[in-house]
């Protein structure tokens, strides 16, 4: 034979140790895959968790006594309003020149905006109540954007001299001021321009000091002498009385409602900022003011800034500002580098900043980055009080109707619906996988051994969608007609087989010989069929004698439960499906791993099969059936088609087996399809999904270290 | 006391406790394939359609659904009637109680109407009109003439389809030059270039589809030319368009053999057609085909990786730290829920990859996205992971199968490592690795969730594979089988209707999940024979 050329050989060689190379690398792709999806989805959710931040912009001195101001979405230019009755519009570089406003007599003594920045009011020299509504339009210069800001004049009328401006609310159409009175407030308002403007009293018994109007103009808020009153505002023209009042404890300097107009920002002289909110009273129809949360700080508090945008707020005091979260009632970030003698305080349209202004027209601008305020560790898993609740309460509601919908977002209940599934599963399904294993391990023919395991294993390969297509459309609506019977059964079938067995005891020993194998299956099977048959049969009896004839009725009545069709009991059946071949295949490794030796002796010592079994295997194997029952809870924990399809995917907070409830899994699937990416909602989805992966890692791992053990200790045993 | 501990001692209760499980388990997964297997395969066969007369005096005729106890009256029945005739009573089905109705009887010439808007249609036909003439229900050719101009309008529409494909692959240059100007100019970029090429496409286009326009004009008068006159139970006439009908079935005058034929040509239209009216009708093929692409897809990503993992750890890897942890992470990844791939699929493969393909490749058309939105590659992706346990457990005992014996031979030859692996062990193992290949596919063909987020549809308007240049396109988001079952289950504006269809795509589902898992087991018992005789 001619030897191989020596370029060959090495050839070949090379070769492999290339495969070698990449074959190890391929082989670490899996963990890196595990790792990587672990890191990317703590990734994705980390910045729900990243805190609030603000760094100084550029300040800029404008040549006038500022009054108001507001910036537009851009944040290309506050639009400061001057005593002179001028705009300016002051960027980062320039303080913009003086842009008079349209039938202004200057000097203006007040100037104000409406909390959303769209209406303008002031009053002139000449006495004059003025409003102005306020666009910006987006304008393209070929790639370059322009905002064009302008300020077209709505309604004005005349006010007494002693009347002062106390908040500007409504719409862009429609505007409406409030203008303190010696008895109380006017509330101005018109459709458009032009002296019809109709006025409301509203009377508090002292003149009001500051106030604040709701976006539509229907609800009002005044404080003065130390009292807080709401008014509810309807057709009527005469003077209205408060809806509720309440006392309070500081000198109130400003009042500004949040966005939703469900809760008023009150800032007192003392440098607290309190919450309000109005809930009914004890008297229907009657309202009570409550105080749903308190921003303590230090110097009086000077202004409030509500975002358009969220539940966050920006608070200046004397000697600083600071941004705070209503809901979390969080601070979520001071404000550096203040102007001295700041007045005013705004948030940007985007609330991706903000701005200061002082008294003597110096515009200081702040950057603020905040992501999802509204989410923090304790949202996620604390009871919280949302707006319009009268207690803290655990909700996941993560959509509404309204732009000041405030998503409600607790893990709570997903995480009580998941253990929940779950556990209704393996109460079902446990049970059920163990002593059919135990069956086909210890005492089954061999032929029937045969077709249960692959059958079983069969079983496992149904996909879920088709599971729970079943449990939600076929066993659900039986299961809500015969929900008696199938209860009954689970009482009838072990005393027909405890019956069964009585019976055949006190048969003769010829008898009893021949009830093994095939035999003693089909008696099983029988005496299965005659129990739940006779349940069935005598249905509408056993409910009358228990339940009075209607089990739903009776719960509800008795009990206090409703009874949804698609429930726990549905979803338990439904997820046991998936999860008996699971527990029925480990199971049945954990007792063919026993020794067989350790049976044989427990035999020849004189025990029947059934105490070999129970005193030496089934003690022998339980780590394995821990590991078993622990992988199964893992499949329920995470499986999604069924639960989707078989509970009502109510979000509710119950352990009734007749109730639904929202899974983790099932939430993912509903809601992470239409979540905006990036938003706060999307990322507490990956959280979501990151949590079930971290509980089944824990549960996986827990089971294959058990399982190793095991391994070990019969290892032992069998050497 | 004594006998009462004897008698628990003997355990004959115990046991029986432990068969009855095993047998409820059983019976479990038997009535589960039953359930499936009665309602689909009935669904397709021909029902009698049945005229009641109820007691005030009006007539319907339809096919009996179901009974079920009347809740009013104790002791009696209402039955479930699917009437058809969306069109003129606004249900397909009606619930009557057994003592409202005063007549039954079977007429014989009632026919049923299989439409393609509308679902069915049951009724007497009076008459049939076409340029030829008008032919009345009761002469003796009527049934002959009605099948040859229902067949005749099949040629028509199906000569319809090729038309508006053929216009469609004309458009298709022009709508991509439509997609790239409209984003151009969203973008504020220069677009008269574009604009410009638009036009002469364009322009090019109308030359090119003007036959084929004129031709769909022809068809569309010729369709209309033909109407089959037909009175419900009630007596209204009605006249409906021969194009619109699938298949005219006079139900009850059928004999054995044409029902048998009936029932088949369903299921191969079942099997082969496009679903109709939000798929509560029509065929499943459109989620067969994406089932099967996806799956395809699927394998080809997951086989050779998990095939290589399976080498490293069995052939190649030491026993040490970097091991344990990577048969760590395969068993973790078996164990984590499909959901949590799902996400991890949009969150990377959609929105992080395929936005930044977008950025890259397609930013022409952004900001509609190409792969930065769910797709057929992206949820093939993701379920190559879900799968990737299955082929490495699968394959590793395969190569477990491998004689020591056998390797060390070839070791003794002179061959290198890769040349043993190569001409030896990966032949050997190789039922290992198509049983994995084949769990794969099963586990892949059947999970939906993970689907949900990366790209499936209820109805895609394109097939990902198509004559369109580059002919596969893995952008597109797809049809699947188990996504249909829950969509068209759950979301259909017409769950009771399209209830059947749902049942008839689980049994086609499970004969292939079955199948495919029996061949699985199958190869692997044999495998581990295999296994048991090299260890002797």
């Amino acid at each position: 034979m001619r030897p191989l050329p020596a370029t060959r050989l090495r050839h070949s060689r090379l070769v492999d140790r290339v495969i070698a190379a990449a074959i190890t690398v391929g082989g670490s792709v899996v963990l890196l895959a595990v790792a990587f999806l672990m890191i990317f989805l703590v990734a994705e959710c980390m910045p729900l968790f990243r805190s609030a931040a603000t760094s100084p912009e550029q300040t800029t001195p404008s040549d006038a006594t500022v009054l108001a101001a507001l910036e537009d979405e851009y944040r290309t230019a506050v639009v400061v309003v001057g005593s002179d009755g001028a705009i300016r519009r002051v960027t980062g570089t320039s303080a913009g020149a003086a842009e008079l406003l349209a039938g202004v007599i200057g000097p203006v003594t007040t100037a104000l905006t409406s909390p959303d920045g769209v209406i303008l009011a002031l009053v002139d020299s000449a006495a004059t109540l003025r409003t102005f509504a306020l666009t910006t339009r987006i304008r393209w210069q070929g790639a370059r954007r322009i905002n064009e800001t302008t300020i077209d004049p709505r309604w004005s009328t005349t006010i007494p001299a002693a009347a002062r401006l106390l908040a500007v609310g409504g719409s862009a159409v429609a505007p409406a001021v409030l203008l303190s009175a010696a008895d109380g407030a006017v509330l101005v308002s018109a459709e458009s321009e032009g002296p019809t403007s109709a006025t409301i009293a509203l009377t508090l018994g002292a003149p009001a000091t500051t106030g604040a109007v709701s976006r539509d103009a229907s609800q009002v808020w005044l404080t003065g002498s130390r009292e807080l009153a709401w008014f509810q505002l309807d057709s009527s023209v005469g003077p209205l009385a408060p809806a509720a009042t309440q006392p309070l404890d500081g000198q109130t300097t400003v009042a500004a409602p949040l966005l939703g107009d469900t809760t008023l920002l009150l800032g007192d002289d003392g440098g607290a900022v309190t919450a309000w909110q109005v809930v009914t009273g004890a008297v229907t129809g009657s309202h009570r003011l409550e105080r749903s949360a308190v921003f303590p700080g230090r110097g009086r508090v000077r202004a409030l800034a509500p975002s358009q945008r969220d539940k966050t707020f920006a608070v200046l005091r004397d000697g600083g500002g600071a941004i705070f979260h209503l809901t979390t009632r969080r601070k979520l970030a001071t404000i550096g580098e203040l102007p001295a003698g700041a007045t005013l305080i705004g948030l940007s349209p985007r609330r991706d900043g903000g701005w200061v202004v002082s008294h003597d027209g110096l515009v200081a601008r702040f950057a603020l980055a905040v992501a999802h305020p509204e989410v923090s560790a304790s949202t996620l898993f604390l009871p919280v009080r949302y707006e319009g609740y009268s207690t803290a309460s655990l909700v996941w509601q993560s959509t509404g109707g309204s732009a000041s919908f405030e998503p409600k977002l607790s893990l709570i209940p997903l995480l009580v619906g998941t253990i929940k599934g779950a556990f209704y599963a393996l109460l079902f399904s446990a049970p059920l996988g163990i002593l059919a294993a135990l069956y086909v391990s210890q005492f089954a023919p061999p032929r029937l051994r045969q077709f249960a395991k692959p059958t079983v294993e069969l079983m496992a390969a149904l996909p879920s969608v088709v599971v729970g297509f079943l449990a939600a459309l076929v066993l659900a609506p039986v299961l809500q007609r015969h929900v008696v019977a199938v209860l009954g059964s689970l009482v009838a079938i072990p005393l027909a087989l405890v019956a069964g067995a009585v019976v055949l005891r006190a048969m003769p020993i010829r008898v009893r010989r021949h009830v093994d194998g095939a035999l003693e299956i089909a008696l099983v099977g029988g005496l299965l069929a005659l129990a739940t048959g006779l349940v069935f049969r005598f249905e509408a009896a056993i409910a009358q004698t228990l339940f009075a004839g209607d089990i739903e009725h009776w719960l509800l009545h008795s009990a206090g439960i409703t009874y949804d069709q698609r429930n726990a009991l549905v979803v338990g059946f439904a997820l046991g499906f998936a999860v008996i071949p699971i527990i029925f295949t480990l199971a049945e490794d954990a007792f063919a791993n026993v020794p067989p030796s350790l049976v044989s002796a427990s035999l020849a010592l004189g025990a029947s099969r059934w105490q070999a079994a129970r005193t030496v295997v089934l003690p022998a194997s339980s780590p394995g059936l821990f590991a078993a029952v622990m992988t199964g809870f893992g499949r329920a924990v995470g499986e999604t088609m069924i639960v989707l399809m078989a509970t009502g995917n109510t979000p509710i907070l119950s352990f009734s087996p007749f109730n639904g409830m929202r899974t983790m899994s099932a939430n993912i699937a509903v809601e992470l399809p239409e979540a905006p990416w990036g938003g706060t909602l999307y990322r507490v989805l990956i959280l979501t999904a990151l949590l079930l992966f971290a509980m089944t890692f824990v549960i996986n791992t827990l089971a294959v270290l058990v399982a190793e053990r095991l391994r070990q200790r019969f290892g032992r045993l069998a050497a | 006391m004594r006998r009462l501990r004897a008698f628990i001692a003997e355990g004959l209760t115990q046991r029986w406790l432990t068969l009855a499980a095993l047998l409820l388990s059983l019976v479990m997964i038997g009535g589960l394939v039953a359930v499936v297997v009665e309602v689909a395969a009935g669904f397709f066969w021909p029902h009698p359609l049945v005229e009641l007369t109820l007691g005030d005096g009006s007539r319907l005729l339809g096919e009996e659904w179901d009974r079920e106890p009347d809740p009013a009256s104790p002791g009696q029945q209402r039955v479930r009637i699917r009437t058809g005739n969306r069109d003129i009573s606004g249900a397909d089905f009606r619930v009557i109680r057994d003592r409202d109705v005063t007549a039954r009887r079977i007429p014989a010439d009632a026919w049923q109407l299989e439409r393609l808007e509308y679902g069915v249609f049951m009724g007497f036909p009076r008459q049939l009109a076409s340029a030829t003439g008008i032919v009345a229900a009761t002469s003796p050719g009527f049934a002959e003439v009605l099948a040859d101009a229902i067949a005749q309008a099949a040629r028509l529409r199906a000569e319809r389809q090729r038309l508006l494909a053929g216009i469609d692959h004309v458009h298709a240059p022009v709508a991509r030059l439509q997609a790239r100007a409209a984003a151009a100019e969203r973008r504020n970029a220069d677009a008269s270039a574009l604009r410009a090429a638009l036009d002469a496409a364009s322009a090019a286009e109308g030359t090119e589809i003007a036959p084929l326009l004129a031709r769909l004009d022809e068809i569309r008068t010729l369709e209309e030319g033909v109407t089959l006159l037909i009175a419900t139970a009630d007596g209204v006439s009605r006249s409906v368009p021969v194009a619109g009908i699938v298949r005219a079935i006079p139900v009850n005058a059928l004999g054995g053999g044409a029902r048998v034929r009936l029932y088949l040509s369903r299921w191969v239209e079942f099997l082969t057609g496009k679903p109709r009216e939000s798929n509560t009708e029509g065929g499943i093929a459109p989620a067969i085909f994406g089932t099967a692409l996806m799956v395809l897809l699927m394998t080809i990503a997951v086989v050779p990786l998990g095939v290589v993992t399976a080498v490293y750890l069995n052939e190649y890897a030491r026993d040490g730290f970097f091991t344990r942890a990577v048969r760590l992470a395969l068993a973790n990844l078996a164990g984590v829920p499909s959901i949590v791939f799902g996400a991890f699929g949009l969150a990377f493969f959609v929105y992080s990859v395929g936005g930044a393909l977008d950025r890259a490749l397609f930013s022409d058309v952004l900001p509609t996205p190409t792969f930065g939105t769910g797709g057929i590659l992206w949820a093939a992706l993701t379920l190559a992971l879900l799968t990737l346990p299955v082929v490495v457990v699968a394959t590793e005992e395969g190569l477990q199968a491998v004689p020591q014996a056998v390797r060390d031979g070839a070791r003794a030859l002179g061959a290198t490592r890769w040349q043993t692996l190569r001409r030896v062990v990966l032949p050997y193992a190789m039922p290992g690795i198509l049983t994995g290949t084949i769990l794969a596919i099963a586990r892949g063909a059947g999970e939906v969730a993970p689907l949900m987020l990366t790209g499936v549809v209820k109805l895609a308007p394109s097939l990902p594979l198509d004559a369109t240049a580059p002919f596969v396109h893995l952008e597109r988001k797809f049809m699947h089988l188990g996504f249909y079952i829950y969509d068209a289950g759950f979301q259909s504006p017409n769950v009771e209707a399209a209830k059947p269809m749902v049942f008839a795509t689980i049994l086609v589902l499970l004969v292939l999940v079955v199948a495919l898992n029996m061949t699985a087991i199958v190869l692997r018992n044999r495998l581990r024979r295999k296994l048991r005789g090299s260890a002797v």
